[in-house]
């Protein structure tokens, strides 16, 4: 029987954040009394995604018809249609932008930014091209001594649905050897401003993608920024306290499925604003 | 377990049992040509299923290819994507040693291919060189498909003439059936042999200009 999932982001990323509708509060604040005693934090920011994919709009005509194999198949059939019409549009894009690795761009300008971060040690920080598995954690965490922790971020980047906007998000936790799970664990989303042009991938790949180039290094200095904030905030519990003295605002993600949610304002400029959800999850989406 | 519940629980599986990554898939990366749209003859007299046809490609010019080995230029060397599980793809043979075969096997193409040898230093006129660098490589999932990214670099040299440069992407796609590690190679197989018939298309091309010449 075929695999019935979506992406990688879909099925990685989109369950975790379609979270914040029906699971509660998924944010672990950082463990000040631990994070006080570290002395040393080895960071590693995992990237293993080579570049952005131009992703056709997934068919759903399955859920339509209340799933099974057939529908799924069809489904199936008709995305893959629609990839090889797009490749067509891709290939220029691809043409203009196959330097830009998002790696070096994200990794050089997330580290320009957290380093005046004052929650926790010095970060050591490392790229890496893999993920890292629940049992890697766990023999990881033997490893470490009193003092030590680590820090690991999970990085995924994906056009909308409409190929207008970037998102970037990232799963960030803290470890040490002690056994509990979490000191800290929070996800951060990442929303560009939309191009507006009739050809948005032309748009992202016009001057060698250098817009595209800039909103990789945007996403980094956000994500960045929404971390400190994070690290430095207090419980849920006055976390929330505080937030629910305000009103809600609704965050919509335009990709499939939708992501987003409704959540507090923490703050805004002329171009962004800054979103916690009820989840604890937060979004840098454009004003 | 009310429905609301049970959704819930649901979500919370799938993150435990994807956002968290087993072991590693480390698979065997051997070259095998894959015909697409491979002609069907058929039915048979006696009434039995049609049978497919491979038609042997056949060229105008009579093109010797040396290949020099490729070079591998990635600014990821260690993994080939991550599985449908998150899970980093690796492959135990080098990528290069594979796309090597690949490249050779462009006789299937109608080419006539060797692998560069010492003497083939000093180039001659009745040759076309071909070096390639490998540029990237990795398998991606959308919907129930997979897919495999390949883009390649390439270099043709006839005789003592320029190097004239190539660009290759070409992208894959089959149905995932069961996201095994056979399937992730057939991916990359099928984009390999979609690579090597337009570089056997580009190489001709280049032949019959320098018969021109």
């Amino acid at each position: 029987m075929p695999n019935l999932s979506h992406t990688r982001f879909i099925v990685v990323f989109v369950p975790m954040l379609l979270l914040t509708a029906c699971a509660g509060v998924t944010r672990v604040p950082l463990d000040k009394d631990a994070s006080s005693k570290l002395t040393n934090v080895e960071s590693r920011i995992m990237i293993p995604a080579d570049e952005i994919i131009v992703r056709a709009k997934a068919s759903n005509i399955s859920a339509a018809m209340g799933g099974g194999l057939i529908p799924a198949l069809i489904d199936a059939s008709v995305t893959k249609s629609r990839q090889t019409e797009l490749e067509k549009i891709a290939t220029p894009f691809y043409d203009k932008t196959d330097s830009i690795d998002f790696r070096t761009v994200f990794s050089d300008a997330f580290k320009a930014n957290i380093n005046d971060q004052k929650s926790l040690p010095a970060m050591n920080l490392s790229v890496s091209t893999r993920g890292f598995s629940k049992s890697a954690l766990d023999e990881k965490k033997t490893k470490l001594s009193a003092g030590e922790g680590f820090m690991g971020m999970r990085i995924w980047y994906e056009f909308t649905s409409d190929l207008r906007s970037i998102i970037v998000a990232a799963d960030t936790w803290l470890v040490t050897n002690d056994k509990a799970d979490y000191k800290y664990k929070n996800t951060f989303v990442y929303l560009s401003k939309p191009v507006e042009e009739a050809n948005p991938l032309g748009a992202w790949a016009q001057d060698n993608g250098k817009t595209l180039a800039e909103t990789f290094a945007e996403s980094a200095k956000q994500i960045a920024v929404m971390l400190k904030q994070d690290l430095e905030a207090p419980t849920n519990e006055i976390l929330f306290a505080s937030l629910a003295k305000q009103e809600k605002t609704k965050v919509v993600v335009p990709t499939y499925p939708l992501l987003g949610g409704d959540g507090y304002l923490l703050e805004q400029s002329d171009q962004r604003k800054t979103v916690r959800l009820e989840s604890g999850i937060v979004y840098s989406v454009p004003k | 377990m009310n429905l609301s519940k049970l959704a819930v629980t649901g979500i919370f599986v799938l993150v435990a049992n994807h956002c968290w990554a087993a072991e590693d898939s480390l698979i065997d990366l051997k070259f095998d040509l894959i015909q697409e749209n491979i002609e069907m003859k058929g039915p048979t007299a006696a009434g039995g299923a049609p049978i497919a046809v491979q038609k042997p490609v056949q060229r105008a010019s009579n093109c010797t290819v040396v290949i020099r080995a490729p070079n591998d230029v990635r600014h990821n060397k260690e993994t080939l994507g991550t599985t449908f599980r998150d899970n980093p793809i690796i492959s135990k043979p080098a990528v290069t040693d594979w796309l090597q075969d690949a490249l050779l096997d462009m006789k299937k193409e109608g080419l006539n291919t060797s692998l560069a040898t010492n003497a083939d230093l000093t180039p001659s006129p009745a040759v076309t060189y071909l070096s390639a660098d490998l540029e990237k490589i990795y398998v991606w999932f959308h919907s129930m498909n997979i897919h495999g990214t390949l883009v390649v670099n390439t270099k043709m040299q006839s005789g003592t003439g320029p190097e004239v440069p190539h660009h290759y992407r070409v992208i894959s796609s089959k149905s995932n059936w069961a996201s095994t590690d056979s399937e992730y190679v057939t991916t990359l197989n099928m984009a390999a042999s979609r690579l090597i018939k337009q570089i056997a298309t580009d190489i001709e091309k280049q032949c019959a200009a320098k018969v021109d010449i």
